[in-house]
This record gives structure tokens, C-alpha cells and sequence, in this order.
């Protein structure tokens, strides 16, 4: 019983430390390609000029001063308060040329705020379905490179008491740092928790929780990885090493084979020497490798991955509250800290004066 | 802060030390040389020390330590010579200074010596390509040690009791190879040894013989009960002990009848006829107290 919640643990542990990483290089695909702005631009276009690919009034529009107030140097803004974008449609509508917007001629400045703000809704709806496509893609490249089969992370723990305590150890640690935040989204509509600025989401804004530490990392090195799969790889390869050696270091046996097989063994680090025998190593495979070798571990692998990716794509938030659950069950977790900064602040703000 | 460092460095350092390491050597090396006290071997000189060890204590044993390389050995290793600073070894102490760097390759013998006080971190395989000695005491298991013959120069005067030297108590020496655990693995064309690190060269104690040394090759070969300088018994089952042809101590023990006693100078090396009789093929057995004494110096008593 113990050692099944155990096994559990450690592969929400995993789970949650991969979305982490999942969490990172999706912000960091966003802030590089600039998402966040080009979203924007892209529903403020087709609220001033339409579905024709013309762009002459959103030119007008992020050219005005007030806008390009909200730039950062050359980078378009990637949050436009609403009351902001009304009285610029505004002004713009007042040098004669009065400026279209969707849903026909505006007739105050908070029916334009209205209508932005319906399309904003939108918008950050495009952006969100953005968000999990490249999250799930990040998912992906990082259950795969890092070879975190969830049928194979299941064995390794089940058949390994210390690995089992060392990560369920971890697991506390990590419950007790607190929630990790989400993604951050692009919820171009709400006005009182503004998108931040691209050059902000950078990782020295990232908590604590959303890091990782060299526990975290050794736990993921102790469960991850391509070894074992290197190792059956290399099998073959010192098995005939050994063959060689055992036929030509004897007696009877040639001299100048002999020497070759041992200098080919000692240089050679995908064999080493064990109790006289010649084992396989977790070293990559080198020549070895190759598409024949691959495909099979691939197909061993693939149901394992795509667990793995289904989980990771859930996110750190949902794994680290299943976690939480989990070392608590256990008997052994701390009691579950506030959720995250902005909760903490909300309960302060709740309190009486 | 600097405690705690210190405190980890030592017992990594520890760690490491207790470790055991690994050497295999071919099947046909070990049938060859099992029973016998010395090889002989074409030697390359790659370092020396500049003059022999000071005489005191323990490792203050007047020994010159030189490194090089051999293909008969196949392995990295070192050669001692004893007494280096007898004035009868003084051609042989300038001939080590001409050939130390030299491509010069010089024919010498000695007692081989397999003993894991310096091993590697890594197994050593016999035949595989050994390097340049980066200093005068690489890893090593095996030495050459003590040299019989340097060149045409025959070194049978050195194998004598060093002036001055005090060795390691025996008692505490012999308590040490007798609780020596070797695990043994007998393969198709190697069998591996392994160890943990083992120190205590030179010991000085008293051998009452069991019986008569058995004539060999090369040398002699004795079983003999050990016992302190004092006469207390150390080691009631018979070891052997092992001497080099032509030396003094050789002269002496081929004589000698059961029951007669000597104080002796040696240094332990495995015993390999004792470790190749217990092995068995593709198991790992451990074996204890598998060792044997080389006679440096031996005077009856």
C-alpha cells in the first residue's frame, strides 16, 4: 500500500517538475516570438480594418502617442487598457477621417471600450488555445529528449526502495515551497490584472516554487534519461568484446588480436570491467545508434510517453495540488501552505481593519 | 566551515580509500608466475626519483622508486629497488639517472608483486595500453619490487636488513593480511582480483619454519609459522614466504630444517597459487588472508 502511494509520489513529483520546465519554455517561446503583442495587434487590426488584411488604421492607431507611450522601445505593447483604446479610436475619429471600428460607426467612447473589451475576450481566448498548443509541443520535446516513460519511471521506482524514499523526500520539500503559478495568459480584458509587459516575463520574475532545485534536478537524473536504453544498446557491443577477448588473450590464443580487443577496451567507455566481466555502460551508444536500433525503443517507449505528455500537459498547478493531496495521505507532509502570493494577498486584504 | 570541509574531504578521501579496486590478469600470466618469486622483463624508464628514500620509519625504507613500462607486465607499475643507498648499488643508482626519460630500454628482474595499496579508481586490465607515468607513483597494483637484477647487475647484496630502518609492527602488520579479503573471479582468458586499499609494506618478525623450503625456479619457497620480535605467536597456520634465487636470505633458507627460526624482513604480496586454487570459474569467491611475504633480509636466530 505504502510503496504504491510511494510510486505515486514520485511520478506526480516528476510530473509536476517536467510542467515546470513545460511552464518555462512555454513563456519563453511567447515572450521570443512576442505572442502576447502580435495577438493583440492582430484583433486590434480586425477591429479597425476589417478581415482584408488591410492595415492602414491600425498603422494610424499604433502610431499615436498615447500608444506608443505604452511601447517598450520598437516592441508593441502587448496590453492596451480599454478606456486607453477607446479615446485613441477617438481621436483618431476626430481629424476628419472618422475611424471604422467592427460592429459598425462607434457612438461614445464607452461603446468603443465595449466593443474592445468583447474583442479582447476573444482574443485572449486565441491566445490561450496558443498557450496549450505550445505547451503541449514543449511537452512533447521534453518527455521525449529526456525519456520520461511513465511505465518506465513506474518500474524504476517500484523495484527501488531508495530511489522511492529519496524522491518521496523531495516531495515534501517541494510541497513545502508552495503552488507554482500557471501560465500566464494573455487576459487582455481584465483590467485589474494587466498582462505584463513581454521584456517582464523574463525567469528572474519567477518564483521560487516555479524553479528548479539540484534536488529537484537529481531526482528527475535518478528517473529520467536515456541510460538504461544505452545500456541494453551497449550490451551487445561488450558482449562482443569479451568474446573476442576471451578467445584471443589465451594461450593459444594471438597475441596482436589480443592487444588490439584490450587497447579497443580500454578506450572504449561504453564497456567497463566488473568482477572480470566486460558491462554495459549508460554512455550514448556513439556508431551504434542508428534508425533499426532506435525504432524498437521507440515503439517500447511510445505508451509510456504519451501518458507522460497527457500528464505534463496538465500543467504544475493541478500537479502540484495532487501532490500535495498525496504527501499529506501519506501522513508525512506538511500542512498545505497558502496557494500563491496573490492569495496570500487577497486573505490580507479580507481582513477586517 | 573550515572543519566541516575538512571533515567531508576526509571522509571522501576515506571512502575512496576503502573502496575496492580491481585488476585482472591473463590466466596464462598467472600460471606462469604463480609459483614463482621474480620475472624478468624488458623495462622502459619513465621517471625516478632523484635519490633513494630517507631511513627511518614505516615508509622511510631507503627503497628508490622509479616508474616506467613493460610488456610483459602489461600493467601500470613501479620498481623499488631496496637498500638503493648501499654504496655497491651505485653504478646501478647512476644507470637509473642516464635511462630515466630515455627511449633506452634496459633488461631487469625482480620479485613481482601484486599488493593494492595504490590502486585506481578504475579496473586495470593486463595488456591494454599503458601511458606515460605522469609521476613516480601512478595508480598501481603491481610492482617490481624488490629488483634482483639491473641490467647485468645482480642487486642479490640488497637483500639485506636495512641499517636503521624501523618497519611496521608485526602484529599490527600480519592482524592486517590476515583479515585482507580478495575476491577472486576466474574468467575464460582473465581472472579478476579485488581488493580494498592495503598498506603496510616492510614488517619485521620472527618465522619458525614448518618444514623445509620447497626449491623453485627462481628462488625458494618456505611455510612458516609467524610470530612476534618477542617470540609471540602471530599466525599459527603456516604462510609461505618467498626468496629470491641468489640472495642471502635465499642461501640461508635453502639449508635451513623444520623448526628453525629467523627474524625476517619482508614485504606481503598476494599469494596467487592460494587465490587461483580457491577461484572458480565465472564465480566470484572472496577469500581471506590469501597472502604471502617476499624476503628482503633474514637472519637466523
Amino acid at each position: 500500500m505504502f510503496a504504491s502511494l510511494e510510486v505515486l509520489i514520485g511520478l506526480v513529483l516528476v510530473y509536476l517538475l517536467l510542467a515546470l520546465i513545460v511552464t518555462a519554455l512555454t513563456e519563453w517561446t511567447s515572450s521570443a516570438l512576442r505572442y502576447r503583442s502580435t495577438n493583440l495587434r492582430k484583433a486590434v487590426r480586425q477591429m479597425l480594418d476589417g478581415v482584408s488584411g488591410r492595415t492602414t488604421n491600425v498603422d494610424r492607431f499604433y502610431h499615436h502617442p498615447r500608444i506608443i507611450a505604452l511601447s517598450e522601445g520598437t516592441k508593441a505593447p502587448s496590453y492596451i487598457p480599454s478606456r486607453t483604446f477607446a479615446e485613441v479610436v477617438k481621436d483618431l475619429s476626430t481629424d476628419g477621417d472618422a475611424m471604422p471600428i467592427l460592429g459598425g460607426p462607434p457612438a461614445s467612447v464607452d461603446d468603443i471600450e465595449d466593443r474592445f473589451l468583447d474583442t479582447m475576450n476573444r482574443a485572449s481566448g486565441w491566445y490561450k488555445r496558443k498557450a496549450v498548443i505550445i505547451s503541449a509541443l514543449w511537452a512533447g520535446v521534453v518527455v521525449i529528449v529526456g525519456n520520461a516513460d511513465t511505465v518506465a519511471m513506474a518500474q524504476r521506482l517500484w523495484i527501488s526502495p531508495s530511489v522511492r524514499a529519496a524522491v518521496v523526500a523531495q516531495a515534501e520539500r517541494r510541497v513545502a515551497m508552495g503552488r507554482p503559478r500557471e501560465i500566464v495568459e494573455a487576459n487582455y480584458a481584465n483590467q485589474a490584472d494587466p498582462v505584463p509587459a513581454e521584456s517582464d516575463e523574463s525567469a528572474e520574475d519567477q518564483d521560487e516554487a516555479n524553479n528548479l532545485t539540484a534536488e529537484d534536478r537529481a531526482v528527475l537524473d535518478s528517473l529520467l534519461g536515456w541510460n538504461v536504453d544505452y545500456k541494453r544498446i551497449n550490451d551487445a557491443l561488450c558482449e562482443r568484446l569479451q568474446a573476442a577477448r576471451d578467445t584471443s588473450c589465451t594461450e593459444q590464443g594471438d597475441d596482436a588480436q589480443c592487444n588490439a580487443t584490450l587497447a579497443q577496451i580500454a578506450a572504449d567507455d561504453r564497456c567497463e570491467v566488473l568482477h572480470g566481466a566486460l558491462v554495459a555502460t549508460g554512455v550514448y551508444p556513439g556508431d551504434a545508434m542508428s534508425a533499426s536500433v532506435m525504432a524498437p525503443l521507440a515503439v517500447g517507449h511510445l505508451f509510456g510517453w504519451i501518458l507522460s505528455i497527457a500528464a505534463v500537459s496538465l500543467g504544475a498547478p493541478f500537479w502540484f495540488d495532487t501532490l500535495s493531496r498525496f504527501v499529506n495521505l501519506r501522513g508525512a507532509g506538511p500542512a498545505e501552505k497558502p496557494k500563491n502570493k496573490g492569495d496570500l494577498k487577497a486573505t490580507n486584504d479580507e481582513r477586517p481593519a | 566551515m573550515r572543519r566541516i570541509v575538512c571533515t567531508a574531504i576526509l571522509v571522501l578521501v576515506a571512502a575512496t580509500n576503502l573502496s575496492a579496486a580491481e585488476v585482472l590478469l591473463k590466466n596464462s600470466w598467472l600460471s606462469k608466475f604463480k609459483n614463482r618469486v621474480t620475472m624478468d622483463l624488458t623495462y622502459r624508464l619513465d621517471k625516478a626519483h632523484k635519490k633513494p628514500n630517507a631511513i627511518g620509519e614505516k615508509s622511510e625504507d631507503g627503497d628508490m622508486h622509479l616508474a616506467g613500462r613493460s610488456t610483459q607486465v602489461g600493467l601500470p607499475f613501479v620498481v623499488e629497488i631496496v637498500n638503493a643507498a648501499l654504496p655497491a648499488l651505485a653504478g646501478v643508482l647512476q644507470s637509473v639517472k642516464d635511462l630515466t626519460g630515455q627511449a633506452d630500454t634496459i633488461s631487469i628482474a625482480g620479485a613481482w608483486r601484486l599488493w593494492f595499496e595504490h590502486p585506481a579508481s578504475t579496473a586495470q586490465h593486463q595488456g591494454s595500453p599503458v601511458g606515460v607515468p605522469a609521476s613516480t607513483n601512478p595508480s598501481h597494483v603491481f610492482e617490481i619490487h624488490p629488483v634482483t637484477r639491473w641490467g647485468t647487475d645482480n642487486l642479490d647484496e640488497s637483500f639485506v636488513p636495512v641499517p636503521g630502518f624501523t618497519a611496521h609492527d608485526a602484529a599490527t602488520a600480519f592482524g592486517r593480511y590476515e583479515k585482507m579479503i580478495v575476491t577472486v573471479t576466474k574468467g575464460a582468458s582473465f581472472t579478476s582480483f579485488e581488493a580494498k586499499t592495503i598498506g603496510y609494506n616492510y614488517t619485521e618478525f620472527t618465522i619458525v619454519l614448518t618444514s623445509v623450503a620447497k626449491k623453485v625456479d627462481d628462488g625458494y619457497m618456505a611455510l612458516a609459522r609467524v610470530a612476534g620480535l618477542d617470540g609471540t605467536m602471530l599466525v599459527n597456520s603456516p604462510r609461505r614466504m618467498v626468496f629470491a634465487e641468489g640472495t642471502k636470505p635465499a642461501a640461508l633458507i635453502a639449508t635451513a630444517k623444520a623448526g628453525a627460526k629467523f627474524r625476517t624482513l619482508a614485504i606481503p604480496r598476494l599469494n596467487l597459487e592460494r587465490l587461483m586454487e580457491k577461484a572458480k570459474n565465472g564465480e566470484s569467491i572472496d577469500v581471506q588472508g590469501a597472502y604471502e611475504m617476499i624476503v628482503v633480509g633474514l637472519t637466523k636466530q
